[in-house]
């Protein structure tokens, strides 16, 4: 998986923020293949929440402009109520998991403040 | 047509080759607004539009939906592709990455933050199909560029504000939008 370490916290944070706390997380696409170089960050989110979807998207991509810069970002989101379609099979299948489910009982709210 | 460097006892300020560059642009752009307005009124009663709407509209209906968003998509292709960076350009002002042109359009207020521009684009994004979405996302995302649809114009305007006010270009090459 070839993505800077420092930027995996505030990633998953702000994912967390948009999409809930027990939103999960994959890297998929080139940036999960060790073997290659450079290429857009493909993340592929599982999500409880199925309202607003594109206001949201959008919400995180201004946040991840802070983290990855000028860095394209691709986002895919799947609420979890919805089917597998076949690009969230992929990227499950062969992506790098960031991010797991909170854990069962887990406060799942969000806190206020970040 | 007069050019500025008959008018005033000196040269412009500015490089006229690039802006006249900006000038062919800028009307391109105008006539993209004028197109989307006419859009906005044409597609008035179907916003906002539902996702179940969406799916059982008539041929007619679509097709100006589909106007709307091409119209969208090009207005704001011509501000971030071209506009933005001429400016800059003819403020001798290099800008090296995307983020950096967003952020000096917002230090000059020509976009209200660099957040909205960002979204906006996200918007167009989601109706220009990068993934095929539902339909309820199409909706929102159709919604919510009615809304920035005139955020886009507005850009525009503010633009050519500045480019009269501040770098003098003058106002008579650059038509209202």
């Amino acid at each position: 998986m070839r993505l800077e370490p420092e930027t995996l916290p505030p990633l998953v944070a702000a994912i967390r923020t948009v999409f809930g706390s027990d939103a999960e997380v994959w890297l998929f696409g080139s940036r999960a293949d060790d073997s290659q170089r450079g290429g857009d960050i493909d993340l592929y989110i599982e999500t409880d929440i199925e309202t607003h979807l594109v206001a949201r998207r959008a919400q995180l991509l201004v946040a991840l402009a802070g983290v990855f810069g000028d860095r394209k970002v691709d986002i895919v989101v799947r609420p979890r109520t919805r089917r597998l379609a076949p690009i969230h099979r992929i990227a499950r299948r062969q992506g790098v998991r960031l991010a797991e489910r909170a854990t069962p009982g887990h406060e799942t709210r969000e806190h206020p403040t970040n | 047509m007069i050019t500025a460097d008959h008018r005033s006892e000196g040269r412009p300020g500015y490089d006229r080759d690039l802006a006249a560059l900006l000038q062919a642009n800028y009307r391109e752009a105008a006539r993209a607004a004028g197109n989307l307005r006419v859009s906005l009124r044409r597609t008035q009663t179907l916003f906002p539009i539902a996702a179940q709407t969406l799916e059982s509209l008539d041929e007619e209906a679509k097709e100006r939906i589909d106007a709307f968003r091409v119209r969208f998509a090009d207005l704001q292709d011509l501000l971030a592709g071209k506009l933005f960076r001429g400016l800059l350009r003819l403020e001798e002002e290099p800008a090296l990455s995307q983020l950096d042109v967003i952020h000096a359009m917002e230090k000059r207020a020509i976009v209200p933050s660099f957040d909205d521009w960002k979204q906006l684009r996200v918007i167009r994004n989601a109706f220009m199909h990068e993934y095929p979405e539902e339909a309820a996302e199409r909706a929102e995302a159709l919604n919510l560029a009615q809304t920035g649809a005139i955020g886009l114009i507005e850009t525009l305007a503010r633009l050519r504000a500045y480019a009269v006010g501040h770098i003098g270009l003058p106002p008579d090459t650059l038509p209202l939008v």
